[in-house]
């Protein structure tokens, strides 16, 4: 049964039960009170009765005189002398069965009984009137007044109780539905949630009760499970962007080896056709291997162990730009260093992993003629190593992806105007690792600045 | 003589296409990236476009239109994984895909199929003295037609079609017979035996050592 039913049931039906209680105890504790009245009414006239019975001068002798002259002309009441236990005499004979627990009235006592005979009540009362004779006289009052009047009060009770009923059963409804409104709209939010739909408005009103703390958890989790839902779409678009670029920079070379192979297999070339097919072949094979080599750094680096030590900057910019003399005399660019800070303490194969993978996209990225220009200072939290460039730059839309792997500023992948994507990539890695970090900076058509944090390695491992 | 666009920006792939199209006798231009390539549409024949998706300057989809309007066939090249592309490019027009790493004899079937479908596929072929006619397909020597049955006719018909490239005998059995047969290759060489007989082409059907036959034109 829903709620607000159920509470409409409740508050009807409790309101209609006290109501019915509350009467029943009104009409109830009137009535008693009416009856003790009459009690005592009855009481002092039969003192009155008994009084008079004592004055009077005749009344020892013929006491049947006295008690005819009390009662008579007055149908109400009714009056019985008994003596010796015997029924003497009475103005109308009825009630001698309910007497019987009456006869045993001392003397000075006086005892009061209610009972009812075809529908009417009786209070009578007893006391003895003369001691010697052991006379005993009763005297009865028709008191069924009374209990019309308690009928009647309960007549009015449930007519009134009736009516309350049905004001009652408005209330009721209005009142259950308006405390169970916010709950269907809860229940309304929340089935949408569980369907999926994390977007549905919560007016959370500034209610106090539990339902209103339920509504502002409720938003909290919905807003919770939004921002889970859209971290997983973009998880899952990086993933296809990781699988999409892996795939094409195994495809490509995979696609030349084959047709090449099989155009030498069942074509019959030129001598010259021959020799660029195999010159295509080699070429595409080791870059299948570039490839395989930089997955395997990218999977591997970080199950290397470090080998920490004083590392002298300057003898390794030296080595690297040996190492890159012919790209640089190529495209005509010179590398300039300012160290302020000559040494750092750190892996020295990695960092010149780092240093030329660097080097080498600014070398690629510039044009004829620029200058790279390497710096390093020492920072409060470590040494800081710039690496800035004249280049082409990199647009800010993209600067945030860069370093995902296989990442390429060109959509097409076109080999002229870059690597296959990983080379930040893995430097990002190596810089994890080396407990530090990267960061770049980057105007389009002015040049990169690549930053490397070197945190003091005291305070990182 | 039909003349193919090929649009590829990766160079080795560009010329592995290229000398295909030169071994089966057609002309082809190649271009790099997705404004030469527009450019071309108008100023130059063009039968049929071999186009990459991932070209610079602008990607396959976006000069697809121009091609569809120009009338001209497309194929896409397409790697593996792009199924929402070939989806994408089927819809836009495309009249058919082919996935890289592609299959030499793949790619120039689908060529052929689609050029067929423009009816600007050659009805018939002259080799010297030979004249085979896909049309009728009926072989003529010096004018006269010379008797060859259906499974002769498709064999000359296939290798012809794929001139210059080998074809090894089980593809040639696969091709011509079909997967369900039950036999050996010998059927191929036999029948190779009749069509060099028939036509005197023992020099031109030539045999390439360890792999099947090639039609050297």
């Amino acid at each position: 049964m829903k709620l607000w039913k159920k509470i409409f049931l409740l508050i009807f039906f409790i309101g209609v039960f006290c109501i019915g209680i509350n009467d029943y105890i009104l009409v109830e504790q009137q009535h008693k009170k009416n009856v003790e009245q009459m009690q005592e009414h009855v009481l002092s006239e039969f003192q009155l009765f008994y009084e008079n019975y004592q004055d009077s001068a005749g009344a020892f002798l013929y006491p049947e005189k006295v008690v005819d002259r009390y009662v008579y002309g007055n149908s109400d009441v009714e009056a019985a002398l008994y003596e010796e236990n015997d029924y003497v005499y009475n103005s109308e004979s009825r009630f001698a069965a309910d007497y019987e627990s009456l006869l045993s009235v001392e003397k000075n006592e006086r005892r009061v009984k209610i009972f009812n005979e075809e529908g009417k009540y009786y209070l009578a009362a007893a006391g003895v009137l003369n001691d010697e004779r052991n006379m005993i006289l009763i005297y009865t009052r028709d008191i069924s007044q009374i209990y019309e009047n308690r009928r009647d009060h309960y007549g009015q009770s449930v007519i009134l109780l009736v009516i309350m009923a049905v004001f009652l059963m408005i209330i009721a409804y209005v009142f259950s539905r308006w405390i169970t409104k916010p709950i269907k709209k809860l229940v309304n939010n929340i089935s949408g949630i569980s369907k999926g739909d994390f977007n549905l408005e919560f007016n959370v009103k500034e209610s106090e009760d539990e339902i209103g703390e339920v509504e502002i958890a409720l938003s909290r989790m919905q807003s919770e499970l939004r921002k889970r839902e859209e971290d997983l779409e973009l998880e899952a678009r990086n993933r296809q962007r990781f699988i999409n670029g892996f795939t094409h920079e195994m495809n490509t070379p995979l696609t030349s080896v084959e047709g090449y192979s099989q155009m030498l297999r069942s074509a019959k070339l030129t001598k010259e056709q021959e020799v660029n097919a195999l010159d295509c072949i080699i070429a595409e094979t080791r870059r299948l291997q570039i490839l395989y080599e930089k997955m395997k750094q990218l999977c591997l680096i970080p199950e290397e162990e470090l080998l920490i030590e004083n590392v002298n900057l300057a003898e390794l910019c030296e080595e690297i730009k040996q190492e890159l003399k012919c790209q640089l005399e190529e495209k005509q660019i010179t590398i300039i260093t300012e160290m302020e800070t000559k040494e750092i303490q750190t892996d020295r194969e990695f960092l010149r992993i780092v240093l030329s993978n660097v080097l080498r996209n600014s070398i690629i990225y510039s044009e004829l003629d620029k200058k790279i220009v390497i710096e390093s200072q020492r920072a409060e939290s470590g040494i800081v190593v710039l690496i800035s460039d004249e280049g082409n730059g990199i647009p800010q839309e993209k600067l945030q992806n860069i370093m995902e792997a296989f990442f390429r500023v060109d959509k097409s992948r076109s080999r002229k105007t870059g690597g296959m994507g990983l080379g930040l990539t893995i430097i990002a890695q190596i810089m994890e690792k080396l407990g530090g970090e990267i960061s770049i900076e980057s105007e389009v058509k002015k040049g990169t600045t690549v930053k490397l944090i070197f945190y003091n390695l005291a305070t990182t491992l | 003589m039909n003349q193919i666009l090929i649009v590829e920006d990766e160079k080795y792939i560009s010329d592995l296409i290229a000398m295909n199209m030169e071994m089966i006798g057609y002309k082809y231009i190649q271009v790099y990236d997705g404004k030469s390539a527009e450019e071309l549409v108008g100023k130059r024949t063009i039968d049929l476009v071999l186009l990459d998706i991932m070209i610079p300057e602008k990607s396959g989809y976006d000069i697809l239109p121009a091609f569809i309007k120009a009338k001209i066939p497309v194929i896409f090249l397409t790697a593996k994984n792009e199924k929402t592309d070939i989806v994408k490019g089927l819809r836009a027009g495309a009249d058919d895909y082919i996935t890289k790493p592609f299959d030499q004899i793949e790619l120039l079937a689908r060529i052929d199929a689609v050029l067929r479908r423009c009816g600007k596929l050659n009805k018939e072929v002259e080799i010297e003295d030979v004249r085979i006619s896909y049309d009728c397909r009926k072989v003529y020597r010096q004018g006269t037609e010379v008797e060859f049955t259906s499974k002769e006719y498709q064999l000359l018909e296939t290798l012809v079609q794929n001139q210059n490239i080998a074809l090894s005998r089980e593809k040639l059995l696969e091709i011509v017979w079909g997967y369900d047969y039950v036999g050996d290759t010998r059927t191929v060489d036999v029948h190779i035996q009749r069509i060099r007989k028939k036509l005197g082409w023992e020099q031109r059907i030539s045999t390439v050592y360890k792999y099947g036959y090639r039609v050297e034109i």
